[in-house]
């Protein structure tokens, strides 16, 4: 504390994970290319620097690069200013709804403490495609993740002087955790790190009177007491995303591969199906007692937003009369990070053609996991031909798991939307279209008819005067 | 009468900072040792207002009452002296005892009383300096750490400009040995002191935040050895060696300060010479500060501790003489012209370490005692750890051992078959055989005997991973396989209900994606890049 800002302000926040997440630790092993950060109990947790890092980009946005400074201090040659906002690691709940600082004995015994201490709870496999629906080279993957569910608990402190400013900017920041841009971790574009608060508790001393300094000495130190601290009401946060909600459903099956366990039961013989949808398990929570669920089927947001992509790149190009001509040799699409549209929605990292160093921007297009309750479930047999004898092969028999005419609902969101022009949104308007009628297959086996989902419905956005594009028939004059 | 002594034993309970000099820039040394100054302040600060000035006179300044440097403890709670600096070694020898704890009396030497072994010709003595020594030969280096630290500006909460300082400190939890020594006649001044001086002491620098906390008690007579070194039992009649034990501070017949101890200025008779040749001598010079006066008294040139200093004598010193070297030199109530005359340790070329009589580690010093492990949760957790990293170095063992079997076993199909060593295997299994194994590894990774089943085909023995198929069965002899190295180690056997299974074939297919070995191996010898490494 120092004399010139007595005021303490104290937050007990509870978040709860929508989509499986994780804070990467730089590093795999032998096995997998992706560990998580721990804590010393080898549990899951969100180091403070995620958090402080996450919404002080998040405050920089919506309130300027100034404020941001103001409050979350900066170092510039000679000059400086500390933080007056202190973070501190959100320690994970146990079964029983109860984060715990310190060392635990209890990982191996709490059913949920011995789900999350395994090295790889969630292991996604993944794939980067190329724009011929290839894999690209050294494009396989796998990321490892925490099961959606998961809830953790921190403390935020705030040293205030008082001022309408200074305490409007602590009301600014805790508005912007229920933003639609906070998430955590790796992969926030890619479906994972969404965060919702579950709880919030707040009080405020001012160490220049006695109870402000009893308060101050007496505050809770432990995530699982909101001693001292009051209840408050979440707030909706004002932000400037735009979301749009697009409800399809399947014609027939898809399936988005690399699932480790069947959804239906072995046939006959024992067997399970060779290939198998993407399922998962997640954290629920009755009563405050947390229980693990029973795998669900899950459509990865990585895999909508590949396809989105491609088509998308597509499109812009069409709408700005960037073919490829006929002489030249046709060259490979990874140019899709040069392309101007990609960048501003999908973001990109590519290498500066000045110097050579590496350049990325983050992309603004969200979308969440999608867990599907109770899919109807379909096993298809495929065998190989010989052509020679018109017999089977040998040994090329095997069995196809899909999930069958699933209806579900597409959620989109933009984070800055004005930031996009009109070719962009022109452009996305068509992908989604296309997807809507069918034309953009998801998930794998697009080339056999599966993945073909049509729309049930019209897109809606969440404010359609902020996304005017050009309508449909000028589209067309502008395309021929 | 003889002079009153009381030793204390001082226990650090603190870290202590006493700096080695008074500059204000630049790395700060500190001394390993506690002056006998900072004694004499602590016990001012408590009394000197009381006493009348007289009194504080005999106390603090005449010398009467004499406040010594207090020295560390070994580890078997002996007295240590300053290292004479008369003692070398030579250069790049090992000079210690096989546990580093002290010194090898045969590797030491004083080159002014040795005799040069020819073979020492192109050896370099090497004088030393550091640490301390006791009659055990015990060799006490205390330890110390540096610590860097800065201001805050109260205004910004930031780093305040050109504050950086660094605190060179004395570890906590050592003891020295304090020694307050005084005449007869201020024997009820005495009294008083060692009174005041046992307890809890605040001693150097930062004493108000971190640093400074000491714990005296008194010693009982026997207690801990003599604060002196041995003497000679029948010293040489026509030499005298000095050994400094703390810092010497002479004046010319002038007044001034002088670095050249001449004998006069001993208090030694006029027929005897100082030996310049036989002595060693280093100085070095320091402004205390006095923290009453807030500020720094007269610079101070002084002889430093551990100097050895030797005179030619015409005739033996008389036993009053001999009585007033014991201290001498300037400023005696802080300790300083502490000598030891004639000591025993410096009579030979070579010095003679005792045999502790009694002794009695203070700290086990054997390893051989089992620690008990505490069942604390940190223990545990350290534990579970421990063992997670065991599993994991198992796992990368096993992979390895069979993976370098599988090597083996492809050199056994070559010749099995008949393919010379310039041809590539063609039916070996190569990246996708072992991408397969690397996921079903991983898919499996919780459930280890699925995972054996479905590489083994214990269920559906057509459709097994490694099985007739895919390279596996490649022949390495009459009747195996190149699969059967795999599905038929006894020692993988024993995992294939255990999680580690998972690991040590995603290892195995790690190693098989990722080594250049395999891929040598199937290639041929045509194809090896002879600078490649496996």
């Amino acid at each position: 504390m120092i004399s010139a800002r007595p005021i303490y302000h104290y937050a007990l926040v509870e978040l709860e994970a929508l989509t499986p997440h994780g804070i990467q630790a730089g590093r795999g092993d032998t096995t997998h290319d992706v560990l998580l950060t721990r804590d010393p109990n080898g549990l899951p947790s969100i180091p403070a620097t995620s958090l402080a890092g996450v919404l002080r980009h998040l405050y920089a946005r919506a309130f300027g690069a100034e404020a941001e400074s103001r409050l979350f201090g900066y170092a510039q040659g000679n000059q400086g200013q500390p933080s007056w906002v202190h973070f501190t690691t959100a320690l994970v709940h146990d079964s029983s709804n109860r984060p715990r600082e310190g060392l635990r004995a209890d990982t191996e015994n709490d059913d949920l403490l011995k789900f999350l201490v395994q090295s790889k709870p969630l292991v996604r496999q993944r794939v980067h495609l190329n724009a011929r629906g290839a894999a690209a080279e050294t494009g396989k993957f796998d990321t490892t993740l925490i099961p959606a569910g998961t809830r953790y608990s921190t403390f935020v402190g705030y040293w205030s002087d008082g001022s309408p400013e200074a305490e409007a900017a602590w009301s600014q920041l805790l508005g912007l955790l229920r933003s639609r841009g906070f998430r955590l971790g790796h992969g926030t574009r890619s479906g994972s790190g969404a965060f919702k608060v579950n709880h919030l508790h707040i009080a405020r001393w001012d160490l220049k009177t006695p109870e402000g300094k009893k308060g101050f000495c007496q505050r809770s130190r432990q995530r699982a007491s909101t001693k001292g601290l009051t209840a408050q009401p979440l707030q909706t946060a004002a932000d400037t995303a735009l979301t749009a909600k697009l409800p399809l459903q399947a014609e027939a099956g898809w399936r988005v591969g690399g699932g480790e366990i069947s959804l239906s039961a072995p046939n006959a013989e024992g067997r399970t199906p060779h290939l198998l949808p993407q399922s998962e398990k997640r954290i629920g929570w009755t009563n405050n007692q947390a229980h693990i669920e029973e795998r669900i089927p899950v459509l990865p947001a990585s895999a909508v937003k590949g396809a989105l992509a491609h088509r998308f790149a597509f499109h812009y190009r069409c709408l700005g009369g960037e073919f490829v001509k006929p002489q030249e040799k046709q060259t490979e699409l990874e140019a899709n990070s040069q392309c101007l549209g990609i960048q501003a929605v999908f973001g990109y990292v590519a290498e500066s053609a000045q110097d050579g160093e590496e350049i990325a921007q983050v992309g603004q297009l969200l979308m969440d996991d999608l867990y599907l309750e109770g899919p109807a479930v379909a096993r298809q047999m495929h065998n190989r031909i010989d052509r020679f004898t018109g017999g089977v092969i040998d040994g090329a028999l095997f069995e196809e798991e899909l999930l069958w005419q699933t209806p579900l609902t597409l959620t989109l969101t933009l984070l800055e939307p004005e930031k996009l022009d009109d070719r962009c949104k022109q452009a996305l308007d068509r992908t989604l279209q296309d997807l809507a009628q069918g034309w953009l297959p998801l998930g794998a086996s697009g080339s056999r008819g599966q993945g073909v989902f049509s729309g049930t419905g019209d897109i809606q956005w969440s404010d359609p005067t902020r996304w005017n594009s050009t309508p449909a028939e000028q589209q067309e004059e502008q395309c021929a | 009468m003889s002079q009153l002594q009381q030793s204390f034993k001082i226990t650090l309970q603190q870290d202590v900072i006493f700096n080695a000099s008074s500059a204000t820039l630049g790395g700060q040394q500190g001394l390993d040792y506690l002056p006998g100054s900072v004694f004499l302040g602590a016990l001012a600060s408590r009394c000197y207002a009381e006493l009348s000035g007289d009194e504080a006179w005999q106390l603090f300044h005449s010398g009467m009452v004499r406040f010594h440097d207090a020295l560390p403890l070994d580890t078997h709670e002996q007295p240590a002296w300053p290292v004479p600096l008369s003692w070398h070694y030579y250069k790049g020898e090992e000079f210690r005892s096989s546990d580093r704890t002290a010194l090898d009396a045969r590797k030491i030497f004083d080159p002014a009383l040795h005799v040069q072994e020819p073979s020492a010709e192109s050896r370099q003595p090497k004088q030393m300096r550091k640490g301390y020594v006791s009659h055990s030969g015990a060799w006490v280096q205390p330890r110390q750490q540096l610590r860097m630290k800065t201001a805050i500006d109260a205004r910004q909460g930031t780093a305040a400009e050109s504050q950086l300082f660094g605190y060179h400190s004395l570890d906590a939890g050592q003891t020295y040995l304090f020694t307050l020594e005084a005449e007869p006649e201020a024997a009820a001044l005495f009294e008083k002191a060692v009174k005041q001086l046992t307890g809890t002491l605040r001693l150097g620098r930062s004493r108000s935040a971190q640093y400074g906390k000491a714990l005296s008690e008194r010693c009982e007579p026997g207690q801990i050895g003599s604060p002196l070194p041995a003497t000679q039992a029948s010293a040489p009649a026509q030499t005298l060696t000095l050994w400094l034990l703390s810092d010497l501070a002479l004046q010319d017949e002038h007044g001034q300060a002088t670095l050249q101890p001449q004998a006069r200025y001993l208090g030694l008779p006029d027929t005897a010479c100082w030996d310049k040749q036989h002595s060693y001598i280093r100085t070095r010079h320091y402004s205390p500060f006095n923290a009453y006066r807030q500020a720094y008294e007269q610079e101070r040139q002084v002889i430093s501790r551990g100097s050895v200093l030797r005179y030619r004598l015409e005739q033996p010193l008389t036993p009053a003489q001999l009585v007033a070297l014991h201290t001498c030199g300037l400023h005696t109530e802080s300790g300083l012209g502490r000598v030891a005359i004639n000591p025993e340790l410096l009579a030979q070329a070579q010095p003679a370490f005792k045999v502790r009589p009694d002794s009695k580690p203070s700290s086990s010093t054997t390893s051989d005692a089992h620690l008990a492990t505490g069942s604390s949760i940190l223990i545990q957790t350290l534990q579970s750890r421990h063992q997670a990293q065991q599993s994991y170095n198992t796992a990368e063992q096993e992979a390895q051992r069979l993976f370098k079997r599988l090597l083996d076993a492809l050199d056994r199909a070559r010749t099995w078959k008949g393919i010379p060593a310039s041809q590539t295997l063609e039916t070996a299994p190569g990246r996708s055989q072992w991408g397969i194994i690397k996921e079903l590894a991983s898919h499996h990774r919780h459930n280890p005997a699925q995972l054996w089943n479905t590489i083994t085909g214990q269920h559906n023995g057509a459709h097994a991973i490694i099985g007739n198929r895919s390279g596996w069965e490649l022949a390495t002899g009459p009747g195996t396989n190149l699969g059967q190295v795999i599905t038929q180690d006894a020692a993988l056997l024993q995992y294939t209900n255990q999680r580690l299974l998972a690991d040590v074939l995603g290892q195995l297919a790690a190693l098989g994606l990722s080594s250049k070995q395999w891929q040598a191996k199937v290639e041929g010898t045509h194809s090896v890049d002879q600078g490649a490494q496996a």
